[in-house]
Parts: C-alpha cells; structure tokens; sequence
C-alpha cells in the first residue's frame, strides 16, 4: 500500500493543504508548531476516526483537531492499495457513526461500498486502529521509557503487543478474566460460586423432596390411624344407642312418676295461695288492714296506757314526800337581825375606811411639798457659784480678744517686711543675672574684634600678595585672523585644469572633462583659512589698578569696625562696672532687712505664749460653768417634776410661799380627820355588842343564816305545787290514751275497757300468726318447685302425663316389663356414661391429631411443588454447567494458544530483531533473546555476554526498542500487502553517529521489501533533514508549513 | 337435544412463590387470585351451569389462608353454577389439605374421597371423577370410575398425564383407549400446562386447558380456559384468553445499535411492533442477538434497568457475538489468531461429527475466549 496523497480541507491549522508522495523514504520535516502530529493525526483520523468519548481536549483528537478557521473537519487521502488507486473522503462529525466516509476507486473512477461495520483502515491496512498504532505507527520510545513506570514496563507492553495485539492487554489478563469469570461459577475452593450455589441448591431440593416424601408417607400413616380411631369411635356410638335404647321405658316411667310428682306438688301451692287470700280479706276493716303494723300499733298505745299509769303513781309519791318535807321546815326557829342594821354598821365601817385612805394621801402631800422647798433652796445656790463663773469666763475672753488682735497685728508687719526682703531680693538677682549678661557680651565683643581683625589683616594680605604678582610682566598666547587658503589646492587646481586642456587638444576633447576633477582644489582654495594663536609678554595695569582700589577699600572698612567694636567694648565695661555697685548695695540692704524681721519674730512667738496662756485659762472656766449648769439643769428637772405633780392640784405655778401656807393647811387638816376617825370607830364597836355578837363577822354569819332558812322554805312551797301540777298533767295524758286504744281496737273488735281490748288483740295476734305460718309455706312450696313445676303449668304437667303414659303403653303395649331394680338401671347408666366419655375422649384425640399434623405440615412444600423448583434449577444448571464447560474450554484453547505462540513467534521476534538490531548498532550487538517468558536479553558481540536490556544505555535501548517494534510490525503484517511504516521521529533520543546509521538503515531497510515499503519520516530535528539531503540517495526531503 | 353450559380450567397454582420475577412476586400472586375471581364473574354473567376445575387448584397445602378463603368465597358468588374440583397431585386430598376443609360451598363438589358420581337428573347431567389423595397416582384412576349413565350427559373431572398406550406416568396415567371406553361425553383434564385442542375418541371429547394465567418463562404466550357447551356425544368449547398479562420471549437483533439508548429504542419498537399498545404490560424475557463491536462492553444492567422503568417487567439475555470477522483474524500471527484458529478448527470438527451440543458450547468458548481479549467476562442470569 502506498498513500499518494494527502489533502486536507480543514483539520487544526491546516486549511487547503495538499502533500503529494511517492513510494519512497520521505523525511517530513516542521519545526515544533509546524504541524508534524496534526498531520500523522490526519492519516490515522481518515482510515480509523476516533471512537473515545474523552471529555480532556488534548486526549481527544475531534476536539484538539478542529479546525482553526472554524469551518468543517474534512479531507481526503489517495492511495493505492491492492492493485487499485483510492480516494477515501472523510467528513468529521461528533463521532464514527456521523462521519460522512466515501471511497472511490480512482481507476474505475465509481464509488466502492465500504462495509458499515468496518473502519476503512480495517479495509485498506487490514488490521484494526490498535494494531495500526502499535505496529505500522511506530513512535518514540523515549515517550514510554520515560514512563513513570519504567522500563520493564516497556517490556510488557511489547509482550503483549506480540501475544493480544495491544500493548495494554496481556495474555495474563485474558487469562485472568476468564479465570475471574469461572471462579464467579465456582470459586478455587469449590465452595462458593453461582454454578455451586445451583449445585447446592438441587442437592438441598431433592433432600428437601426425600423429607417430603417421608412426610407424605407419615401423613398417610397417620390418616389411617384417624380413620381407624374414627372406625372405633362410631363403633362404641352404636353399643352406646342400644343400651340407651333397653332402659329407655324405665326412663320413660321415671319421667311419667317426676311429672305426676310436680303435678301433686303444684296442686298443694295453689291451694295454700287461695286460702291465703281468703284470709286476708277478711282482716281488711274500712279501708285498714289488720296486720302485723296494725297489732304493733295498738301494743304501742297499751305500753304507753301502762307508761303513763305508772307515772301518776310515781308523781302522787312526790307530792306526798314534798308536803312533809314544807311542814318540817314551818317548825323550826331561827333568830331574826333587823332589816338594815347589817347595812348601816357596814357604811359605818366603810366611812372609818375612807378617812383613813384620805389622811394617808394628805401624808403623801405633805412629804412632797417638804421635798420641794428643801430643792428650791439647793437651787439657788448654784444659780449664784454659776453666776460668779460667768462674770469671770467674760473677764479671761475679753483678755484673749485683745492679746489676739496684736498677735495679729505684728504677724502683718513680719509679712510685709518679708514681702519687701522677697522683691528686693528678686531684684539683687536680675543686677546679678545682668552682671553675667554684660559680662557675655563683652566677652563677645571682645572676641569680634579679634575676628575681625584676623580677617581683615588677612584680606588686606592677600590683596597685597595679588598687587605685587600683577605688578610682574607674564607671557600670553593671542589669536589672530589669518585670511583664504590658496596655496597648494590653487597650484593642484591649475595643474589639473592645465593638463586637461592640454589632453583636450591633443588626444581627445572628451578629456576636457579632467576639468572637472579640479574644482575639488580649486574649492580647497577658496575656502577661508583657520585663526592663529600667538605668544608674547606684558603687565596687566588693569588688574593692579583693580587691586590697589580693593585694598584701600578694605583697609578703611577695617579702620572703621575696628572703632566700632572698640566703643562696644568701652560701653559694655561700663555697664557692667555699674551694675556690680548695684549689686552690693542690695545685698547690704537684704541682709538688714533680714535682722529685723528675725527680731520681731522672738517678739511675736512671746506674745503668742502669753495668748494661749489666757485660753486655756477660759477654756478652764467654761469647764466649770458647764459642770454648774448640768446640776442646774438636774435639779430643776426635779422640780419640774415636783411641778408636774402639782398641776393636778393647781393651775398657777407654784410659788414657795404659796407652798409654806399649804403645808400648814394641809397639817391642820390632818389632824381633824385623825380625831373624827376615832369617833366613828367607838360608836360601830357599840352597836355590835348590842346585837350579841363579838364583832362584826358574827354578826354577818347571824344574819346569813336566818336568810337561808327563809329561801329553803319558799323552794320548798314551788315543789310542792310543781308536783301538784304534773300529777294533773299525766292524770290528763292517759285518760287520752285510754280513750285511743278502745278506739283503735274497736276497728277489730267492740271492747268497753282495757282489759276487753287486750284479749281481742291476742285474738287478733292469733289470726295473724296463721296467716303468717301460710306465707311461709307457700314460700317453701315455691322455693322447692322443680324445674318441671316452673316450666310448666299444671294443664301442661297434665298433659306430659297422658303423653308420657301413651309413650308407655306405646313401648309396652302388652304391659309393663319385668321392673329392674334401681341398682341394675344404674349400673346400665354408668355403663353409657363411660362410653360417652370414651367417645368424646376419641373425637378430642382425632381433632388433636388432626391439629397437629396441619401444625407440622403447614409450611412444608409438598413433592410437587419441590419437584417443580428442581425442574427449574436443573434447567438453570444445565446452562450454567454448560457456560462453565465453555469457560473452561475458552482458557484451555487460550494457553494451548499461547504455547504455540511461544513457540513459533518467540523465534521469529529473536530473529528479525536481532537482524534489525544489528544493522542499527553497525553489528555491536548481533543477538537478541526473547525468552519464552519475553524476557528480552542482548548479547554483546565484544565479551558474548547476555545481559538484560534494561540495564544497557538509553541509545541502545532506543535502538532495541525500535529493532523490535518494526520486527513485530514486519511480523504482525506479514500475511498483508506492505504497508507504508510511519516514523514519528524514532531518532531523536540516538547521538549523531546513531541517528546517522539508522537513518541510513531506513534508506536500505525499505528495499528488504519487495515492492520496496514507502517510509514516511517525521522529524523536527534538522541534522535528520541534514543528513537526508546530503548523506543520503534515494531519500526525499519535504518541508511541513 | 339438551346442552349444558360448562367452563373448564385448571391449574392455577394459586397461592405459587414466583422465583422468576422477584420484584412483581406479590403483585403476581393477587394477580393469579383475581384471574380466579374473573373465572368465576363468567360464571355468573354467561349462566354457566358446570365450573370444573381439574386439579391443581391450589400451589399446596401450606399456602396462605387467606387465599382459600377468598375462593370459597368467590365460589359462594355463584348462582347458578355449580362447581367441581378434582383434586391434583399439588393440591391432593389429605388431612392438612385445604380441599379437606368441611366448609366448602354447597354448590362445590370437591372430589376428595375416591371415585364418585353426582348425578343431577333435573339439570340432566351427571358428574364423575376422582382426586388425588397423594402425590403420585400410578394407578389409573379412569377405569375405576362408575359407568356412563346413558340418559344423561355425562361429564368427567380429572387430573392426569395422559400417556399413549402402554406409557407409564407417576400423576394418574390417561390413555386414549380408557378415554374411548368411559363413554362419557367430555372428559376435563388437567396437569399439563400448554393448552391442547380438543379431541375426540368414540364418543368422548377430551382436552386440557393449560393454565389460566402463566407463572414464569415456562409458561409463555395467551393463557386461559375453555368455554361452551357439551351435549350428548358432542361438544362445541372455544378457548378464550382470560389472562391478565402474558409471559412472553422476545428476540432483539441489536447488531446496527452502538449505545444503550439505541438499543433501548431498538427493543422497545420491537415490542410495540409484536404486542401493539399494550405492550408495556407484558413479562419479558428478551433474548440479544446480532452482533455487538468488540469495544464495545454491553451495559446490560444499565440497559435492563432503562426497560423496567418503562415495562412492567423485563429480563434481558445477552446471546450477541462480537462483530469480527473471523476469518480474517485466524489469519492473524498472534494469540487472538491462534486461539481463533483452534476454536474454529474444533466448532468444525465437532460439527462435522453431528456433536451439535458439543459445537454450541465451543462456539460459546470462542465469544466468551474474544471478550476476554476486550473487557470483562459478562456472565448470563439466567
């Protein structure tokens, strides 16, 4: 196959670019940017598209490849593959399936319909893109050994390149993935996997379904256990009917004799009720009825009768004892006081006792007015000690004023005196400070002048020294103007002009022209010359005259602040001669100031003694006159007192005089009392005696006890006249009781008294108790009716009778049977009971059974239902049986494979690399090894020694990396027509000499191939292009822009 | 001459776990109990006179209560009908058998004590049959039943396998011969689940009605029951569809398709094109074939999700190959044409040697042996 060319609409940065080729070596060079992967893309893009949906542009060739211009990706590319020239057209759109892809046979010049399903590539290369990338595509290794992971990965990749055809898939890993899928059916230990849990699960099935069948079995047994029991059961029903049947007249008769018994049982009550009624209706008088509450009524009123008869008889007895009682007391005698007397030696007694509380008031009285006047008397006398203190407290205050106010007075004349010693010397200091002041300044002056002079006397010597250096003669250079330049260019310009008119004449008149030339010094000429400098000696009067002027000036400016700062001098010291005097006067002055003022000083201090000398005597007075006023101040609040007391008596203040008469009226007064007291008590001793008593108590005790005697005879006279009422009273009560019985028991029975009315009510009590005793018995006959009685009336008891006789005569109709006794009939009876209880026990155990077994088999799958799901997961494992044959198979074809490929491609790889090796090292290495394991060793033609590749140099790495990458591709195309190899830059990574030699092993390689291979180069290195253009025959060289 | 009504189904395994279709499982079982209910509405509404159901009624002993309880009381809707139900081997008579309960409708004749006859002279058919009282019934139970009674229809309920002369069979062996000398004039059989004509022999019809409604990919296609009417010697029933969706197998060729999308598209249109507008509502079980570019991995899962989010249910069961050529990759120098080369020089021999069995599973070696050279091995849940 050979491509012819290429033409690119739109693709990156190509637009309108065409590359014709030709079945040769072409090196393509562009620089970095030219275009170089653009291109290489292109190719692989028209015969493979991109099937990726890489979103990272760099990675996906539809987007790092759009079209710059924007317009659509397309091209086509002419080839000739298979004895046929092509056109394949390609439009790109987002992916394979929206590509617009057209081939054309170009010698036909029709349309060729390229299978949907195929990649053009796959048509025209016959491979597929991976294998186009890997072999026919052949890159730099430096991509893959700078690798992260190394270099042994490199040989991995080519392994698997060789074994699966793509270097990222290795045999290992088909191997693997069939393994992973096997080991997901059956796992390495057996024990897990789908195919296994399918094994297990048939296994558990069908012991599921052994279980089943065992089940069904046991069901079965215990059905016919059931249905035997069952068979038992209705068995003992019929022996049970018979036996029932034989006693059944004997019931019958039983039934007949219960009934006949009710009925005579009802006929007894009914008749009971009837009398019953009877009798109460004839106790039933004017709408009462005579009953138990009537009698109890009628008991009342007869104990109420007798109550109240016994209570008349009780009240009698107290009248009778009441009156015996009133009689006793008439007869005894008591003393009698006369009314009042009592009364009157009371108030006797009673005035004696006031006068008495009435002179001890009045001794109160005077005790207090005594009191007063001894007070007043103490009072006074204070009052005069506190007078004299006083006049003597004003005296010392006085005395302190008039000390305080000179005090102060000569404290004034010391401060004045300082106030004038502080100015006078503030001012002594200002002559001092202007001392330092003026002494400064003449320093200055001082100073001024000697600068001044220093400066100036320099000045003027210097003027002096430039006044005599002028007055020297010196030597000068004076530019002159020197005029036209004609010397030797007017001479030049002559000649010339001279000897071109002469040649004119005489040999051509083309040589007048020479003339010309001297216009060139002829201008020389006429220019104007350079000025000239010229040296001579002279005195400069000028400057002299100019210095001798400055000197003078200076001079006399020197003269005159020299008299300036002499007279500054002069006025300084002056001052300063003046201000010294000052100062000594005012020191003088200070100084005597200062004595006085300590004088008045001591004088002051000594006054100040004597002032509080006189203080502390007044504070001293003030002491006492208050002690004196405090006492004052007690003695009159006890008066006042005193005072307080007396108000009640009298509203004026009390006076002493006033005080002394009081206390005389109030002894006379005193007296009087003392002489009626002494009286009154004569006269109440007297009448005592009188009355034969002691004393006055006696006499309270006599008349004390005639008061009680008459109070015990007039309660006595009230009891008796009480109990005559109460004996009307009762009398009263009963004669209306009396009267309510006879009318109540009248209702019963006419009776006349009470005694009539008691015997009619026990007759009545009689009659009642007969009645009652029926109650009774209806009430029992009631209780114990049977239950026939109750659910039946006697009609109904009537009529089962006849009936219960019909059915007898029925069974029996020629009389009744032989009777057996009642032990026999019992004996039959609990023969049925016990078959009752054996049936009802049999049902109870069928049911039971039957319970228990729907228990156990409830949620048990029968035969069927298990029979089903092992038909179901054999047909899943037979399917996964069969997947997992074909797992197996598929790894065993896969090694089986492998093996031979180890076997006849591993040589064919060592050889066809170890030729193309050796070309390229120029027979340095002659032999590479891939192992069956493709371990990739080289043997060094210098000491025959193997050594992994891996461990070589990165040139000869290269070298082996490129030798066995066109020997795979040599290999893996080989059944195909040649196809072209595309190169990208496979020397880059090799030295000059290297790179040379493999370039050169290219230009012999293409022809190893018959027809020769076409070899497209691209290189961005320019000693390849180089070495193509010059080194090389047969080698084209293109240019990328 | 005098016809009877009858409608004859059998089978439905109510109350069944249903292991292909984990996720609609429940759903599928209240579906199963409704087709019951539809089974007995038809009864009322068409005025049926006989409803026989013969055998298999119920999935087994150990099913919810609920669900018997909801066919008594279904059977006890019906009016007019009356219904016979012969016992199967997954359903037999015995003590912890539902059919055993004692609280059946009047109007339901369970067939659960051996060989019985009901005669109904004032509708003028008699009913014969018998149950199973065990899973297996070796011995044939045809011949053990009274004989036709011939002044009326007689009509025969059974569950059984029916065998050619001399067949043996574990569930109630039925000949043709025993079906001649019965003389009854139709015979309802049950047990096998894909409906079968009715047929004739003498005087007798016979036919199974398959099972109403399908429980998994064994039971595909239109399920349900027959219905008409038998008179003497003759009979006129007609199969009717009565179930409530369809279990059904359905091949994709999605060799053009690149992406599941398309794929998707692909089946889907597929589907509307076979089942029409109701498609959707359908089991399936869809079969990929055609072939698929060795890069590309199929998302099968991705894919079966995409359709049960638009079907009611579907399964999916990759039968693609790679789109390859394989003779143009035996022709390769390496491993893939090596092991291309082996496997197709083994398909051949074994299919030159008839082994055909033998020749599917290597060629299934080979697809599984070329995925393995492009992604990971996809195993079929089946």
């Amino acid at each position: 196959m050979i491509i012819k060319r290429i033409h690119i609409d739109n693709f990156g940065k190509f637009s309108n670019y065409d590359l014709d080729l030709d079945n040769e070596f072409t090196v393509l060079y562009g620089k970095n940017e030219d275009g170089k992967s653009t291109l290489m893309a292109f190719i692989q893009m028209m015969f493979y598209g991109y099937k990726g949906r890489v979103r990272d542009i760099s990675r996906n060739p539809r987007k790092r490849y759009m079209p710059w211009n924007g317009q659509e990706m397309k091209g086509f590319i002419e080839f000739e593959a298979l004895g046929a020239n092509y056109r394949l057209e390609r439009s790109f759109g987002l992916s394979n399936t929206t590509d617009k892809i057209s081939a054309w046979n170009l010698d036909k010049g029709e349309q060729v319909n390229l299978p949907r399903s195929k990649d053009p590539g796959q048509v025209y290369f016959q491979m597929d893109a991976d294998a186009f990338d890997k072999s026919v595509f052949i890159g730099q290794s430096g991509s893959i050994i700078c690798d992260e992971e190394g270099s042994g990965e490199i040989t991995n990749r080519l392994l698997n390149l060789v074994t699966t055809g793509k270097e990222d898939i290795s045999h290992k890993k088909v191997e693997q993935r069939l393994q992973v899928a096997q080991e997901a059916m059956v796992s390495r230990s057996k024990s897990k996997g789908t195919l296994v849990d399918q094994r297990n699960k048939l296994a558990q099935l069908q012991s599921q379904k052994y279980v089943a069948e065992q089940d069904e079995l046991d069901k079965a047994a215990i059905l016919d256990k059931i249905n035997h029991m069952a068979v038992e059961r209705n068995s003992l029903e019929q022996e049970k009917k018979q036996l029932e049947e034989s006693i059944r007249i004997f019931d019958l008769l039983n039934e007949k004799s219960a009934y006949e018994e009710a009925l005579k049982q009802k006929t007894i009550l009914t008749n009971l009720i009837i009398t019953q009624k009877q009798r109460k209706a004839e106790l039933l008088r004017e709408g009462i009825v005579l009953d138990q509450t009537y009698l109890a009524n009628t008991d009342k009123l007869i104990n109420d009768l007798e109550r109240l008869e016994r209570s008349e008889r009780e009240a009698n007895s107290e009248l009778d004892n009441a009156e015996i009682s009133r009689a006793s007391l008439l007869e005894t005698k008591i003393q009698a006081i006369p009314a009042g007397t009592v009364d009157s030696l009371k108030a006797q007694q009673k005035s004696s006792h006031e006068l008495q509380l009435r002179m001890n008031a009045r001794q109160e009285e005077i005790d207090r007015v005594e009191a007063f006047l001894a007070l007043e008397k103490e009072l006074n006398d204070l009052r005069s000690e506190l007078q004299e203190l006083n006049r003597e407290y004003g005296l010392a205050d006085q005395n302190a004023k008039a000390q305080a106010d000179i005090n102060r007075e000569q404290n004034g004349a010391i401060a004045l005196s300082r106030d004038l010693l502080r100015k006078s010397r503030q001012h002594t200091t200002d002559i001092q400070r202007d001392i330092y002041g003026t002494e400064a300044s003449l320093a200055g002056f001082k100073t001024a002048k000697q600068s001044l002079t220093e400066t100036y006397e320099g000045r003027i010597e210097y003027t002096r020294e430039g006044l005599a250096e002028a007055s020297k003669p010196k030597e000068v250079q004076v530019e002159t103007v020197a005029g036209k330049v004609i010397g030797a260019p007017l001479v030049v310009a002559v000649l010339i002009m001279g000897a071109s008119i002469a040649l004119g004449i005489t040999v051509d008149p083309l040589l007048y022209l020479l003339a010309l030339v001297a216009i060139i010094p002829l201008f020389r000429a006429l220019r104007p010359a350079p000025p000239r400098l010229i040296r001579k000696t002279q005195i400069d009067n000028q400057l002299i005259e100019q210095l001798t002027e400055k000197l003078e000036q200076q001079q006399d400016e020197y003269a005159t602040k020299l008299t300036q700062a002499q007279e500054e001098i002069t006025k300084s010291q002056q001052a300063l001669d003046s201000l010294k005097a000052l100062f000594e006067q005012a020191t003088a002055k200070d100084k005597e100031t200062e004595s006085a003022i300590e004088l008045k000083s001591l004088s002051v201090k000594a006054a100040e003694n004597d002032y509080n000398e006189q203080l502390r005597q007044r504070e001293r007075t003030a002491t006492l006159k208050e002690s004196l006023e405090k006492q004052i101040a007690i003695k009159t609040d006890k008066q006042k007192e005193f005072q307080v007391l007396t108000e009640t008596n009298s509203e004026a203040p009390v006076r002493p005089t006033e005080l002394n008469e009081t206390l005389e009226h109030l002894r006379y007064e005193q007296k009087d009392d003392e002489i009626a007291k002494n009286q009154i008590k004569s006269t109440l001793v007297a009448n005592i005696e009188e009355l034969g008593a002691v004393d006055l108590d006696q006499l309270y005790e006599l008349d004390r006890a005639w008061h009680l005697h008459n109070e015990k005879l007039k309660n006595q006279h009230e009891t008796v006249e009480k109990s005559l009422s109460k004996v009307k009273q009762i009398s009263e009560q009963h004669n209306s009781v009396y009267k309510d019985l006879l009318e109540t028991v009248s209702y019963f029975k006419q009776v006349s008294d009470k005694q009539s009315a008691q015997d009619a009510l026990d007759l009545l009590r009689g009659l009642l108790i007969d009645v009652e005793h029926s109650e009774i018995a209806i009430k029992t006959y009631s209780e114990k009716q049977s239950n026939l009685e109750k659910s039946h009336s006697a009609d109904e008891l009537k009529i089962q009778v006849n009936k219960l006789q019909h059915d007898i005569d029925q069974l029996a109709p020629e009389g009744l049977p032989q009777s057996i006794d009642e032990k026999q009939l019992e004996a039959v009876r609990a023969n049925i009971s016990v078959l009752r209880a054996t049936i009802a026990e049999q049902g109870e155990q069928i049911a039971s059974q039957e319970a228990s077994m729907r228990e156990k088999y409830r949620q048990k799958k029968n035969i069927s239902q298990i029979e089903n799901e092992i038909e179901q997961v054999r047909a899943i494992l037979a399917k996964q049986e069969d997947d997992y044959a074909a797992l197996l198979e598929a790894s065993k074809v896969l090694e089986e494979s492998f093996a031979e490929l180890q076997k006849n491609f591993g040589p064919l790889v060592n050889d066809k690399t170890a030729e193309i090796f050796s070309h390229l090292t120029d027979g340095k290495y002659d032999k590479v090894k891939v192992s069956r394991n493709f371990d990739i060793m080289i043997e060094d033609s210098e000491d025959n020694r193997l050594r992994e590749w891996s461990f070589l140099s990165s040139g000869t790495v290269d070298q082996a990396y490129l030798s066995l990458r066109m020997a795979i591709a040599e290999l893996v195309t080989a059944e195909h027509e040649s196809l072209p190899l595309l190169l990208d830059d496979v020397f880059s990574q090799y030295d000059d000499e290297r790179a040379l030699h493999g370039l050169k092993f290219m230009a012999q390689y293409r022809f190893t191939k018959n027809p020769p291979l076409q070899i497209l180069l691209f290189t961005c290195h320019l000693r390849i292009r180089h070495w193509a253009e010059n080194e090389l025959t047969d080698v084209q060289v293109k240019t990328i822009v | 001459m005098r016809h009877i009504k009858i409608l004859h189904c059998a089978d439905l395994h109510l109350g069944s776990e249903l292991s292909d279709i984990p996720i609609r499982a429940q759903e599928r079982k209240q579906e199963l109990l409704r087709t019951f209910r539809k089974i007995v509405t038809i009864c009322n509404d068409e005025n049926v006179d006989l409803l026989l159901i013969a055998g298999d009624l119920f999935e087994g002993s150990n099913i919810d209560p609920q669900t018997v309880q909801s066919v008594k009381d279904y059977l006890h809707e019906l009016d007019h009908t009356i219904t016979v139900i012969a016992p199967g081997n997954h359903d037999y008579v015995s003590i912890d058998s539902p059919l055993a309960d004692d609280d059946w409708p009047e109007q339901t004749i369970v067939l659960g004590d051996g060989p019985q006859r009901a005669i109904f002279a004032d509708r003028g058919f008699a009913i014969y049959g018998a149950g199973f009282r065990s899973t297996y019934v070796d011995q044939p139970l045809l011949p053990q039943l009274p004989e036709a009674d011939l002044d009326l229809i007689n009509i025969c309920v059974l569950h059984g396998d029916l065998v050619s002369e001399g067949g043996t069979s574990r569930y109630n062996p039925v000949t043709e011969r025993q079906l001649a000398a019965s003389g009854y004039d139709y015979v309802a059989l049950g047990h096998i689940h894909k409906r079968s004509p009715v047929y004739k022999v003498s005087q007798t019809s016979y036919a199974y009605p398959g099972c109403p409604d399908g429980r998994g990919f064994d039971e595909l296609d239109e399920k349900g029951v027959y219905i008409g009417t038998v008179g003497k010697h003759n009979v006129d029933l007609t199969f009717r569809n009565i179930c409530s969706r369809m279990y059904l197998a359905v091949e994709a060729d999605i060799s053009d398709c690149s992406s599941e999308p398309e794929i998707v598209r692909t089946i889907i249109s597929r589907l509307e094109e076979l089942y029409g507008s109701e498609y959707k509502n359908n089991y399936y079980k869809i079969i990929l074939l055609g072939s698929v570019s060795e890069n590309f991995t199929l998302p099968l899962q991705t894919i079966q999700d995409n359709l049960n989010e638009r079907l009611y249910f579907a399964k999916l069961i990759d039968n693609t190959r790679i789109a390859i050529d394989l003779e143009e990759v035996a022709t390769e120098n390496s491993l893939k044409g090596i092991f291309v080369r082996k496997m197709m020089e083994r398909i051949e021999e074994q299919t030159a040697n008839d082994n055909l069995p033998g020749a599917n599973q290597l060629t299934k070696a080979l697809e599984w042996g070329l995925r393995a050279f492009e992604s990971e091995v996809q195993l079929i849940d089946y």
